[in-house]
C-alpha cells in the first residue's frame, strides 16, 4: 500500500511546440468578447484578441501600451488613443482605426454583456456614435457621457471586452442585422497571437499561431484547450506530464501535487470575495446589531487557515491592504462573547433560525458548513439549502432568499471602486430597479449617502482625493453595518508542470500565452 | 414489438388482401412510432420547463445586469406561456429544425452530430466485449452450476454490478494509464493527433483505417481500451447473469435429459441444443444493453474526459436547455425503437416460431 502511495507515474512528454491547457468548460459559453463575463473566455480571449491597452500581469496597476501605442487623458474626460501603425488581423487585413471605432461601439450596440460596463459609464446605443469616435487616421476618441475617472475605463478596457474586432471579416458574416453576433460565438476575427481554429463546447478548443503578428510570433505553434471536468483526471494528466497547465484542480488535487519536483503551483489573488450575504427583507437581518453582532460570530481564521489554503486568502474589509482607500482596523473578528451579548441586546438571547443558500460544489459547501458550526455556538441555525448556480443565485437575484454564501468579482482590480462597487452601491432600492448584478441591491442594503460618496469618488480624477473619499465609504458602511460579510478574498490556483516557462498567471484573467516556451 | 396476425383466425386470408393487410400493419406501426415520439417530447418538454432551473442564467451568468438577461430570455422565447413555446418548438421541429443550444447558439443538430459518433463508437465497443464475454461466462456457470466456477463468475459478475463505475475509472486509469502506460489517458486520441484525419463516419477507429494512419488508429484504440472495458464490466456482469439463468432453465429441461440420455456429445447438448433455444432472450438482453450504453455513459465520460453523448445532454439537463435535451430524447427514443425492430427481426431469424 506504501508503495503504491509514493510511486511515481511514467512520465510522458507533450509536443515541444504545443501548448496543453487542461480546464473546466462548463462556464465557456461563448467566444465573443462582447458576449462573456467568465474567467474561461478571458484566457481564450486574451490570446485570440489585441486590446489598446493592458495590464502588467505582475502589477495590475500598471496599464501598458498594447495596440495603441500612447494615449492622453485630457481635463474633461476625454480619453485619446493614438493606434500603432503596421498591426495586422489573421485576416490579413490591417488594423484601422475603423475598425477600433466599430468594436467599441458594437460592445454598447449589443445591449449584451460587454454592454453592461458601459452603460454603467453613461453610454448608451443612441450615444455611442458620436461618443466613440476617429479623428485623423490613427486617433481613437473616447468621449465621456458623464463625469467618471478615466483610470476606471482604462482598467476596463484593458480586458477582453476592450477587443479589437476586425470589422470586414466580422460583417462579412452577419445575418439579420446581428453585428456578427451568431458567427462570432464560436469563430474569431482578431489580431492576437493565435487564430481560434474550432471550438468543440465542452470538449476541445484549437488555436494556432499566428505567424503575422506583430509583437513576434508566439513559441508555441498550437494551444489545445481540453475539457476536464474532473480535477482528478488533471492532476494524473499532470503527473504524468500529458498536461501542461491545469488551471481548475480541487484543494485536495493542488496538495497532492505540491510535492511533485516537476510541477509548480501559482495562486493568484482576485478581486472579489467569497462572501455571507444577509437579505435586509428579513426583518432579522434589517437589525444593524444583529448584523453586527453576526460578524463576531462567524470563525473567520478557521474556515481560512482549514478549508482555504488554495482557494481564498483572509479578507476583514472590502479593501485589502495595499489599494487606496484602506482603512486600518475596519473589519471583520471573530469573538464569540461580543457575538453572544450582541445578540443578547439585540433581544435574541437563543439566536434564530434561517435559511442559508449554497452552492454544492467545494470550496462553497465546506464553507457553509464551517460557518453553521461557527454560527451555531451562539444559537443561530442555518438551514443550508444547497443547489447549482441558478439555484443559488437566482433566488438572490431576485431578492427571495434569507442568506447565503457567494463570491463576487470584479473587472476593475487596481481601483477601490472595483473592490467596493457590488458590495456597497445601491442607486434604488426598488424592486422594480432590478439592480441584480449588485450585491448591495440584492440584500436591499440602501445607504444613500455611500453611494452619493461612490458616484463622486468615480467622477473625479484627483488620485488621492479618490483614495480619501474611498476610505470614507469604507468607514460610512462601517457604520451603517453592512449586508455582504466578506470571508475570504479569492484567489485563482493553477498548476503547471516547470519545463513550461514565462506562463504568469493574471489578476485580470488575461493570461497571455504567446510568451509561454518549454524546455525539453 | 410488431403486430402479428391475430391467432386463431377461422381461415387463411386471401391473397389479393394480403399486402393491403401488410401495408396497414406497417402503417399501425409507423404510426404508433409516431405517437410515442410525441408524447416523449411533450413530456419531456413540460416536465423540462417545469423544472425550477433558469436557462437565461446558465448563459448570462451570476453578474450580469438586468438588461442582458430581460434580453436574453426574450430572445430565447422564454418569456412566453410554456405552451406557445412548446408549439413554436414543434413547428420548427416539423421543419427538420431542432434549433439552437441555449448556451452557446450553435445548431443541436451539428452538435449531436459531433458527439453522438464517439458515444456510438464506445458503446459498439463495449457491447462486443460485453456480449462475447458475458454470454459464454453465463454458459460457462449455467454448466457448472454450484460448483468453485459458478461461484467465481457469480461474485465476479456481483463486483461488476456494485462497484460504483467512476471509481473503476479513476482507479483504471491510475493503474493502467498513470502507472503502467498501457492504455491513453483522458480524450479519443493523443491530442497532437486531433484534426489529423479526415471525418468521414465520425467514428475515430474506422476513420483512422480508412485514412490509412495507423498511428492515429493505434492512439484512438490505446484511448478507448479503458473506458470500453470499464462499461463492459457492468455489461458483462448484467448479461452473464441474465444468461446463465436463461441456461439454468432450459438445462432442466426434459430434452436436455432426453439428449444426454441418446449420448449426444456434451458440446452439442449445450450449444446445439439448450443454447439455441435461449437465444432470443439473449439477443433481448443484448440490445437492451446497447440501448442503454448509447444513451451514453454519463460518469465514464467524465472521468475519461470522452466528448460524448452522455455528457452532452446532462449537462443541458442541469441547465434546462430543452432544444438539447428534445433532440437528445427523442434520439434516445428513435434509437430503442430502432433497436426493438432490428430484434423484432432476429427473432424470426432465430426463432421460427414466431415467423
Amino acid at each position: 500500500m506504501a508503495a503504491a502511495l509514493v510511486w511515481t507515474p511514467v512520465q510522458a512528454k507533450t509536443p515541444k511546440d504545443q501548448l496543453i491547457v487542461g480546464m473546466n468548460m462548463a462556464n465557456l459559453t461563448s467566444l465573443d468578447p462582447h458576449n462573456m463575463n467568465s474567467y474561461e473566455s478571458h484566457h481564450i480571449l486574451a490570446n485570440v484578441y489585441d486590446t489598446l491597452i493592458s495590464t502588467d500581469p505582475k502589477d495590475p496597476a500598471k496599464i501598458l501600451p498594447w495596440l495603441a501605442t500612447s494615449w492622453e487623458e485630457l481635463p474633461d474626460g476625454t480619453i485619446k488613443f493614438k493606434l500603432k501603425q503596421g498591426a495586422k488581423f489573421h485576416s490579413g487585413r490591417a488594423v484601422t482605426i475603423e475598425d477600433v471605432v466599430w468594436s467599441f461601439r458594437r460592445a454598447v450596440k449589443l445591449g449584451l454583456l460587454g454592454a453592461a460596463y458601459f452603460t454603467e459609464w453613461g453610454y448608451t446605443a443612441k450615444n455611442v456614435d458620436e461618443k466613440f469616435r476617429a479623428e485623423g487616421t490613427d486617433t481613437f476618441v473616447m468621449d465621456p457621457a458623464m463625469p467618471i475617472a478615466p483610470k476606471l475605463k482604462l482598467y476596463t478596457i484593458a480586458r477582453a471586452v476592450g477587443a479589437v474586432l476586425d470589422k470586414e471579416t466580422v460583417l462579412k458574416n452577419e445575418k439579420d442585422g446581428d453585428m456578427g453576433r451568431g458567427w462570432l460565438a464560436s469563430n474569431s476575427a482578431g489580431s492576437g497571437p493565435f487564430s481560434l481554429v474550432r471550438w468543440n463546447p465542452n470538449d476541445i478548443v484549437l488555436m494556432d499561431r499566428f505567424d503575422g503578428y506583430w509583437h513576434g510570433a508566439a513559441k508555441m505553434k498550437r494551444v489545445v484547450v481540453r475539457h476536464l471536468p474532473e480535477s482528478q483526471t488533471q492532476r494524473l494528466q499532470l503527473e504524468k506530464g500529458d498536461l501542461d497547465v491545469g488551471i481548475q484542480l480541487s484543494s485536495a488535487d493542488i496538495d497532492g501535487l505540491a510535492s511533485n519536483p516537476n510541477i509548480a503551483i501559482d495562486k493568484i489573488p482576485g478581486a472579489g470575495y467569497y462572501f455571507v450575504i444577509m437579505s435586509l427583507k428579513d426583518p432579522d437581518f434589517a437589525k444593524p446589531e444583529v448584523r453586527k453582532a453576526i460578524r463576531y460570530c462567524i470563525d473567520y481564521d478557521g474556515v481560512n487557515k482549514n478549508l482555504m489554503q488554495n482557494y481564498g486568502l483572509p479578507a476583514v474589509s472590502y479593501i485589502p491592504k495595499g489599494i487606496p482607500g484602506y482603512v486600518e482596523g475596519v473589519g471583520n473578528e471573530y469573538n464569540l462573547d461580543k457575538c453572544k451579548a450582541g445578540l443578547a441586546a439585540a433581544g435574541y438571547p437563543n439566536g434564530f433560525k434561517k435559511t442559508f443558500l449554497t452552492l454544492s460544489s467545494p470550496p462553497y459547501a465546506e464553507i457553509s458548513t464551517a460557518i453553521q458550526a461557527s454560527l451555531a455556538k451562539a444559537g443561530i441555525q442555518l438551514d443550508i439549502r444547497a443547489g447549482n448556480g441558478d439555484q443559488t443565485y437566482g433566488p438572490m437575484r431576485n431578492r427571495q432568499f434569507e442568506s447565503g454564501l457567494g463570491r463576487s468579482s470584479s473587472a476593475v482590480q487596481a481601483d477601490p471602486d472595483g473592490w467596493l462597487r457590488t458590495h456597497v452601491y445601491n442607486p434604488d432600492n426598488t424592486d422594480a430597479a432590478k439592480l441584480s448584478n449588485l450585491l448591495a441591491w440584492r440584500s436591499s442594503w440602501y445607504v444613500p449617502e455611500v453611494t452619493k460618496l461612490m458616484d463622486e469618488a468615480a467622477s473625479i480624477t484627483d488620485e488621492a482625493k479618490r483614495a480619501k473619499l474611498y476610505a470614507e465609504v469604507v468607514k460610512k458602511s462601517e457604520e451603517a453595518v453592512p449586508s455582504v460579510i466578506p470571508v475570504s478574498q479569492r484567489v485563482d490556483p493553477y498548476a503547471k508542470l516547470k519545463r513550461v516557462q514565462n506562463y504568469v498567471g493574471d489578476a485580470t484573467w488575461m493570461v497571455r500565452w504567446d510568451v509561454v516556451d518549454k524546455t525539453d | 414489438m410488431a403486430v402479428d396476425a391475430p391467432a386463431g383466425t377461422a381461415r387463411a386470408p386471401s391473397p389479393t388482401l394480403l399486402p393491403w393487410r401488410r401495408l396497414r400493419r406497417g402503417a399501425g406501426t409507423v404510426g404508433s412510432a409516431l405517437v410515442t415520439l410525441f408524447l416523449l417530447v411533450l413530456l419531456t418538454f413540460v416536465i423540462g420547463r417545469l423544472l425550477p432551473v433558469d436557462p437565461v442564467l446558465a448563459v448570462v451568468g451570476a453578474d450580469a445586469d438586468n438588461a442582458t438577461y430581460m434580453k436574453v430570455k426574450a430572445e430565447l422565447g422564454l418569456d412566453k406561456p410554456i405552451l406557445e413555446q412548446f408549439w413554436i418548438f414543434l413547428t420548427q421541429l416539423a421543419h427538420g429544425n431542432f434549433g439552437k443550444t441555449l448556451l452557446t447558439g450553435r445548431p443541436v443538430v451539428e452538435d449531436i452530430g459531433r458527439v453522438l459518433p464517439a458515444t456510438i463508437e464506445l458503446a459498439t465497443v463495449t457491447i462486443v466485449l460485453g456480449a462475447g464475454i458475458g454470454v459464454p461466462l453465463g454458459v460457462f456457470a449455467a454448466v457448472n452450476r454450484g460448483r468453485l466456477a459458478d461461484h467465481v463468475v457469480r461474485i465476479l459478475s456481483l463486483m461488476g454490478h456494485s462497484t460504483p463505475i467512476f471509481w473503476l475509472g479513476m482507479v483504471g486509469l491510475i493503474i493502467f494509464y498513470a502507472k503502467l502506460d498501457w492504455v491513453g489517458g483522458s480524450g479519443r486520441v493523443e491530442l497532437f493527433y486531433v484534426d489529423m484525419v479526415p471525418n468521414v463516419t465520425g467514428l475515430l477507429l474506422v476513420d483512422s483505417l480508412l485514412a490509412g494512419d495507423m498511428d492515429v488508429f493505434w492512439s484512438a484504440f490505446r484511448h478507448i481500451v479503458l473506458p470500453a472495458s470499464v462499461l463492459a464490466y457492468s455489461s458483462i456482469a448484467y448479461i452473464s447473469r441474465m444468461t446463465r439463468s436463461f441456461m439454468l432453465e432450459q438445462l432442466s429441461q426434459e430434452y436436455v435429459v432426453a439428449a444426454r440420455a441418446k449420448g449426444a456429445p456434451r458440446s452439442r447438448v449445450i450449444w446445439g441444443h439448450a443454447f439455441k433455444n435461449i437465444r432470443v432472450q439473449v439477443v433481448t438482453i443484448v440490445a437492451l444493453s446497447y440501448g442503454g450504453l448509447l444513451e451514453g455513459a454519463v460518469l465514464t465520460e467524465t472521468v475519461f474526459g470522452w466528448p460524448g453523448f452522455g455528457q452532452y445532454l446532462t449537462s443541458a439537463l442541469v441547465i434546462g436547455d430543452m432544444n438539447v435535451v428534445v433532440a437528445c430524447t427523442l434520439i434516445i427514443g428513435c434509437l430503442f425503437i430502432g433497436l426493438n425492430l432490428l430484434s423484432d427481426m432476429l427473432y424470426r431469424l432465430l426463432d421460427p416460431r414466431t415467423r
